[in-house]
């Protein structure tokens, strides 16, 4: 048996991929996480306090693990989703009833998008309880709030897609806020609508900024929102 | 073909007369750690760089209590990752997504009804002016947002020591889900006021 580890340990393959053994000491530790793309988005050393989970909630961590929970479930309904109004109501009925793992998956997407709204919202409750948007952090805070806007956006617009009544009337009434204003009122609803009402253009265009443009701008702010973190010093405190 | 060798202000002490004109550090300045035993000269020198606080980059650096982020740090992400999976997976398991009929443009529902994050715009649109509050209040609330971190400068922490913007945030809060909460669960049909006990008229 000890044979068979050390002869795995010791091929071309494992050495290729692990450059150090597993670490157990603090250079090695060390080491670990500098040489980690994923892991050395953190520092090597973090503050004690930091780390308690009564200091952070872990909610900004949780709101980032659901976002990437949301990714991967998302890519999996993607397969058996076509955005089209003769189309999207049925290919959500056949994910979740021949699909395997659809209904799961389905349910798992859903779910964890409303969770994600309501830890945006708490974690942004934590940062300003701790007076975190301050100096130096405030550019982040600012990055909080557009990351904030993203996460309703994105919950928005999947909203519509499965092209029930409840997602049918929950937009329309939603996107009928834009229109009140005067003299925009045309344009601002047809920008977001593509017409004057919930249609063919609309789910288009909810599904491109769903699955693909808002993803992609949260990303982006969730880079900076981490880079800025690292660069202001890590988390704010101990209070 | 010589190579020429560059000059290293550590590694040719012995050659004083090719030191490179780089200046040096004072010695005897600052904490002087030990060398091996019994080496004169190889006493080791700890560099500091230091950040003027009226400088383009502010870092809020103090001396901190630190623990390495290997395990400390990622056995606690480990954790939260397994069981936010283990929620979302059970929750998945028993509890349907609903899903109701086709989308039909002609069925007017009784009550149409924003997703719940944005039921007490909703709420508060049946009581104000529709441009006001459902073409101005949006981007003033995430604007607003914003600008509290740049608009309050005080660099106090202690909730007593920021009373005002502590009221405000408060209040932004708290109105906030008693409205979401009233849109939620106190409208029905045309939006008129119901109890929850006699009907609820809320969907995820
Ligand atoms: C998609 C949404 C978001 C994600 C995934 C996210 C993620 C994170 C993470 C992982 C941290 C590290 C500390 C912690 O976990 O609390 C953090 C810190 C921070 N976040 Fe967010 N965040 C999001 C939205 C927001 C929002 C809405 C705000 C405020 C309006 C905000 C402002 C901040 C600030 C100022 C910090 C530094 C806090 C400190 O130093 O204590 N973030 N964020």
């Amino acid at each position: 048996m000890s044979f068979l580890v050390r002869a795995v340990r010791e091929s071309a393959l494992w050495r290729s991929l692990f450059r150090q053994p597993y670490p157990t000491t603090s250079r090695t530790r060390a080491l670990a996480v500098m040489n980690n793309v994923f892991l050395h988005l953190h520092p090597v050393r973090v503050k004690t306090h930091a780390v308690r989970y009564t200091y952070t909630f872990c909610l900004g961590g949780i709101s980032f693990f659901l976002f990437l929970a949301l990714t991967v479930t998302g890519v999996y309904l993607m397969f058996f989703y076509v955005p089209s109004i003769n189309r999207a109501f049925q290919d959500i009925q056949t994910i979740s009833n021949s699909v395997a793992f659809g209904d799961l998956i389905r349910n798992m997407h859903r779910w964890a998008a409303h969770l994600m709204v309501l830890t945006v919202f708490l974690h942004m409750i934590r940062v300003f309880y701790h007076g975190a948007y301050k100096p130096p952090r405030e550019f982040n805070w600012a990055i909080g709030v557009l990351l904030l806007f993203s996460t309703l956006w994105l919950s928005f617009t999947g909203y519509l897609l499965p092209w029930d009544q409840i997602a049918f009337w929950a937009i329309t009434v939603g996107t009928q806020m834009a229109t009140y204003a005067p003299l925009a009122s045309t344009e601002s609803g047809f920008i977001l609508l593509g017409g004057i009402e919930v249609g063919q253009e609309t789910l288009i265009r909810f599904y491109v900024m769903h699955v693909i443009a808002f993803p992609l701008i949260a990303a982006i702010l969730l880079v900076v929102h981490f880079w800025r973190i690292r660069k202001d010093g890590g988390i704010s405190g101990p209070v | 073909m010589t190579i020429e060798k560059r000059p290293n202000a550590t590694a040719d002490k012995t050659a004083p007369s090719q030191a490179p004109q780089v200046p040096t550090i004072e010695r005897g300045g600052g904490p002087k750690l030990p060398g091996p035993p019994g080496v004169p000269g190889t006493e080791r020198f700890r560099l500091l760089a230091y950040v003027k606080q009226e400088s383009m980059v502010r870092v809020d650096k103090r001396p901190d209590e630190t623990v390495l982020t290997w395990p400390h740090l990622l056995r606690a992400e480990f954790l939260m990752a397994s069981l936010i999976t283990m929620l979302l997976v059970i929750t998945s398991f028993f509890i349907q997504a609903p899903l109701e009929e086709m989308a039909n443009a002609g069925n007017t529902p009784h009550v149409a009804k924003a997703p719940w994050y944005f039921l007490g715009l909703q709420e508060m649109l049946s009581y104000f002016n529709a441009t006001v509050v459902g073409v101005l209040f949006p981007p003033l609330y995430f604007i607003g947002l914003m600008a509290i971190a740049y608009i309050d400068r005080s660099p106090y922490k202690a909730a007593r020591d920021r009373k005002l913007v502590w009221i405000f945030f408060l209040c932004l809060m708290v109105g906030g889900l008693l409205v979401t909460f009233i849109g939620s669960f106190f409208r029905g049909p045309g939006w008129n006021w119901v109890w929850p006990w006699e009907g609820l008229f809320f969907t995820l």
